[in-house]
């Protein structure tokens, strides 16, 4: 079942910047769907569409079978941002910020989280306390507290060194085993290439490639996703010069 | 309504554990009042006299000619109150003072003895007791000028700051409605003018200003931080997002002029014409006559007062919501 459809997307921004150019797309319930693109190619012009932030300019986008922007009452209820570098209340401590965030979603679910996301040792911290990989653990146990069905992540790992990438993916991970469905904004594309069942390729605003990683590898005869994104923004910037 | 009071709490424990914002809500306050109380104390009040009655006119010349007391024609008993000065009824012999100027009172009666020399009714005096010393105010003047402060700096420093902070992006796409946002710093702006406000007159009352703290005082100093708030929150509602720190620039350019060209340290009658308009009627001069009435005189306070910042914070707190939305949709 498709939990996301985009179809003929626009936004235009005020300035007559044109973010999106009709794009179209669908994610399925459950599945870790990778979007990438360079810095300004309208990734988080879409999530903030899809969460109900932004408003679409044309086009028709719906989420969970709820129409943007008509039911987006119930789409916060269902969905969740992490924005990128979000920094929660600093001086409040982690628990307490998961808490605020589970009063909004009507939930009781604190524990559970902290417990799920190994942040127990750090409940009583203050924000500002934690190094860079906890708090991107706590942006996702807040994001994560209300049981969404679909987590936005927008630029999960960020700055983050190594261990704590990959113990941001072990996270992504459980998310898809609890059947949330993932829609990751993400630069690394060996992130990409490891979490995600499909990504799509936007640039200037419009989806230039969609698929599983291993066909775009293949599509490139490539070794890595990596390779094939390269190969492609390459072959996209020669056609525009 | 169910998010305004978690929110709320989340950004009143949030601020108030910094160190930071806790200067700015108590030391900020203290600082202002401590210097302007004893500025006030040491103030030489201009020994204003108003004398009205049998030949008044000159009897005024006569005093102005002594260089301590300023000497008009007219006024009434309730100018001693008013303008802490003294009246001079010389129909009857009375004079009118205060405990402000009673130091004065074995002086003026020499001066006037002078000029009746050849009469021998003496003049009696009648000490009026007022609220209304230096002291008072200048503390009520800081309380209206941290209500200005707190609520122009609070809404466009703390929103700035959780913007930077991605938390508004986050809030935005979470079921907490635009208004509940909006409710909710207003309440932290309230809470931190209140203790901005106990803070200052503490300071006070150390200096010997005992207030009359009531309803219709509190019911000013909310309403004017929600006037102030709604003023910041329509800043930063106008200021772009991506340039957010602005919001606090614009801030500071309206803090500064509505601060110093206000009654809130001085008497308006000291700026130059073209600002005394300006000086006596502007927002915080209207919010600390209200103050003022409240706090020190114990009197309801003007109603045309009250009534104008009624409405400009109707008028604010309208704009600054509609423009302080979490989100487009």
């Amino acid at each position: 079942m498709d939990i996301i459809v985009i179809e003929d997307l626009w936004k235009v921004y005020k300035n007559r910047v044109e973010a999106l150019r009709g794009i179209s797309l669908r994610v399925k319930e459950g599945e870790v769907f990778s979007f990438l693109g360079p810095n300004g190619a309208g990734k988080t012009t879409t999530i903030k569409i899809l969460s109900c932030i932004l408003k679409p300019t044309k086009g028709k986008v719906t989420v969970a079978g709820y129409e943007v922007p008509k039911d987006c009452k119930k789409i916060r209820e269902i969905v969740s941002v992490v924005p990128q570098e979000f920094q929660g209340f600093s001086e409040l401590t982690v628990r307490e910020n998961i808490q605020y965030f589970a009063k909004l979603y009507k939930v009781d679910t604190v524990d559970d989280v902290i417990e799920e996301l190994g942040l127990k040792e750090h409940q009583d911290k203050k924000f500002r306390e934690l190094s860079g990989g906890i708090k991107r653990r706590v942006a996702i146990a807040c994001g994560i507290v209300g049981n969404p069905k679909i987590v936005y992540l927008d630029e999960p790992t960020v700055g983050l060194d190594p261990k704590s990438r990959r113990n941001i993916w072990e996270v992504v991970k459980s998310l898809k085993d609890k059947r949330i469905t993932v829609f990751l904004a993400t630069h690394y594309l060996d992130e990409a290439e490891k979490l995600s069942d499909r990504v799509a390729v936007i640039y200037k605003g419009e989806i230039v490639k969609l698929s599983t990683p291993s066909e775009l590898v293949n599509e490139f005869k490539k070794e890595s996703l990596e390779e094939a994104y390269l190969e492609l923004m390459r072959q996209l910037e020669g056609v525009d010069q | 309504m169910r998010n305004v009071i978690p929110t709320a709490v989340a950004i009143i424990k949030d601020n108030l554990r910094s160190r930071v914002t806790l200067g700015f809500v108590i030391v900020f306050p203290l600082i202002l009042a401590f210097i302007f109380s004893l500025l006030g104390q040491a103030f030489q009040l201009h020994i204003m006299v108003y004398v009205a009655g049998n030949n008044s006119g000159e009897i005024a010349s006569y005093l102005n000619q002594s260089k301590l007391f300023i000497a008009y024609v007219g006024g009434n008993p309730n100018y001693v109150t008013l303008y802490n000065a003294i009246f001079v009824n010389s129909t009857s012999k009375v004079i009118y003072y205060s405990q402000l100027t009673s130091n004065y009172i074995p002086l003026l009666k020499s001066y006037l003895s002078l000029y009746y020399l050849h009469e021998q009714t003496p003049f009696t005096a009648q000490e009026t007791i007022t609220r209304a010393t230096p002291v008072a105010y200048e503390i009520s003047g800081v309380v209206g000028v941290i209500t200005l402060s707190n609520g122009l700096f609070g809404v466009t420093g703390v929103g700035s700051g959780y913007y930077r902070d991605r938390l508004v992006e986050r809030l935005a796409s979470s079921p907490i409605k635009d208004y509940e946002w909006v409710l909710a710093l207003m309440i932290y702006e309230v809470v931190i003018t209140i203790l901005s406000s106990i803070a200052t007159l503490v300071v006070g009352a150390l200096m010997g200003f005992l207030p009359d703290l009531g309803l219709p005082f509190l019911a000013g100093l909310v309403l004017g931080t929600l006037m102030f708030s709604g003023l910041g929150a329509a800043i930063l509602g106008l200021t772009p997002k991506e340039k957010v720190f602005l919001s606090n620039i614009v801030a500071n350019f309206l803090v500064l002029p509505l601060m110093f060209i206000s009654n809130a340290f001085f008497s308006p009658s000291i700026f130059p014409s073209f600002l005394k308009v300006f000086a006596e009627y502007q927002p915080v001069s209207l919010l600390n006559d209200v103050v003022r009435a409240t706090l020190v005189l114990g009197e309801l306070p003007n109603p045309v007062y009250l009534g104008v910042i009624f409405i400009l914070t109707v008028v604010f707190l309208g704009i600054g919501s509609r423009l302080l939305r979490l989100r487009e949709v």
